[in-house]
């Protein structure tokens, strides 16, 4: 068996991945990077969505995987309100394939070291330590010997759990989700549709993320404890059906998206666990882009830290617990709570809501008033509604 | 289990997965408590040996690619399986 020696392995070529593999790189230590697939940023399984803001704690955006600056929010209530939402945050529609590559780009300029089609199959332990993987590509396996394991591979995460970490996802927490990229539909570039009802999306939304020049993703999110499987599709097509007739259909993807409380104990001696496999993903929105960076840059940095002071035990990797802590973690503890109370709205309530802060004036249509509004019944929530939403 | 073929299964596996209807996606990979389910680089296979038929995948896909395996049932080898289902 081929066996080769870095200092950092990443499982995973997300953002989370890539991200870890530029911090961890930059630090000076010898990084790589595995990826499943032949190429970074394929096959895309994401709403594309996110925050300018998350983006530019890192790097300069580039003009070259955003498909659309996003103009304007509008939710819909299941009786057909449409509220136009202002929000002060500006958000991009990424082309994730050219976003996902650029970020193998930057963890290649940052010197780590990339690699595609390796499965990784199997860890290198020593006394419960993690001390590698082993990957296979082209029906061969090889060993890469590593001091530190950094667990970046998605939702469906194996690596995490093989080391012990419990990564498993209630139904409760797991929405079942699907895509598809439209072309040929009329929607105003930039303006961004969220539909709410218990018949459209159980347990979730309908999304609309227009990409420009007619290109639009259309997405559903539904609760897998409240759907049988296939519901995701059905409800989907419906509503691209209602909407816009047969479109065509560029490209569909489906997915499971974590909505879950982050993974308590993300690190075990010579391994820490980032981005959706740290089940990082806001729980609210479904949103995973911008903790994949969070997280996986702090993994990197941790990481890369470790490795110099020698100690690449759960002692030495704790500081990854606190740098995500105070950025990630408790922010998604309280979106977790707020799921749970929008979880158990009815239609009657989401359509009160939307009625009342159409009563509103235009300026105070914000995402703070419209959840204080619709999770007045549950006074314990609006705390975390104010905290949320500054 | 081969490409192409309409269901796949191993031997005693609970749940079957419809191969064309399998997106590959890998949502139930992420549900299932006992990592029973694994994504070869052409399709799904689930390890009987270790499934505990808690149904938790069928909800979980997207596409509805996975059914109980009610064959099984039939021939008398397994109730709680089909018990279980919805």
């Amino acid at each position: 068996m081929a066996s080769e020696k870095y200092d950092v392995v990443i499982v995973g070529g997300g953002p989370a991945g890539t991200m870890a593999g530029a911090a961890a790189a930059s630090e000076g230590v010898r990084t790589l990077v595995l990826e499943r697939d032949s190429t970074f940023g394929i096959p895309v399984r994401c709403g594309e969505g996110v925050g300018v803001n998350q983006l530019e704690r890192f790097f300069a955006v580039d003009e070259k995987y955003v498909a659309a600056r996003i103009k304007g929010l509008y939710m819909h209530s299941p009786d057909g309100t449409e509220v136009p939402v202002v929000s002060s945050e500006i958000g991009l529609v990424l082309e994730r394939t050219r976003f996902d590559r650029w970020l193998a780009e930057f963890a290649a300029l940052s010197g780590a070291q990339l690699r595609t089609r390796c499965e990784v199959d199997g860890l290198v332990t020593d006394n419960g330590s993690v001390r590698g993987i082993y990957f296979t590509r082209f029906g061969k396996r090889h060993k890469v010997s590593a001091d530190v394991v950094i667990a970046a591979d998605g939702v469906d995460s194996r690596v995490a759990r093989w080391a012990g970490i419990p990564t498993q996802l209630k139904p409760a927490d797991f929405e079942s989700a699907y895509q598809f990229m439209l072309a040929g539909v009329d929607e105003e570039p930039g303006s961004c549709h969220f539909f709410f009802g218990n018949d459209i999306a159980p347990g979730g939304y309908i999304w609309i993320f227009p990409k420009g020049d007619k290109v639009a993703n259309v997405g559903i999110g539904v609760s897998s404890k409240l759907c049988d499987g296939g519901t995701a599709y059905r409800k989907l097509k419906e509503f691209v059906r209602k909407r816009w007739g047969e479109p065509a259909v560029i490209s569909e993807a489906a997915g499971g998206v974590p909505v879950a409380r982050p993974v308590r104990q993300p690190v075990r001696d010579g391994m820490i666990v980032a981005g959706d496999a740290a089940r990082h993903t806001n729980p609210l929105t479904g949103g995973g882009i911008s903790a994949a960076l969070i997280g996986g840059h702090h993994a990197g940095k941790v990481a890369a830290g470790a490795v110099k002071n020698g100690d690449v035990t759960s002692n030495g990797l704790k500081e990854y617990m606190s740098r995500i802590d105070k950025d990630i973690v408790k922010a998604n503890l309280r979106a977790y709570r707020l799921k749970e109370g929008v979880y158990k709205l009815s239609d009657k309530a989401f359509n009160r809501t939307a009625h009342q802060i159409m009563a509103l004036p235009a300026h105070k249509h914000t995402l703070r008033n419209v959840f204080l509004r619709g999770l007045v019944s549950q006074p314990k929530l609006m705390v975390d509604v104010i905290k949320a939403f500054v | 289990m081969r490409v192409g073929e309409k269901t796949s299964r191993t031997s005693e596996a609970p749940i079957l997965v419809a191969v064309e209807k399998c997106d590959l996606c890998g949502g139930c990979i992420g549900i299932c408590p006992t990592d029973c389910i694994v994504l070869t680089e052409h399709n799904l296979m689930i390890v009987g040996s270790e499934c505990i038929r808690c149904g938790l995948c069928l909800p979980a896909c997207p596409v509805g690619a996975l059914t109980w395996n009610d064959g099984d049932v039939a021939a008398g080898q397994s109730t709680e399986a089909g018990d279980n289902g919805k």
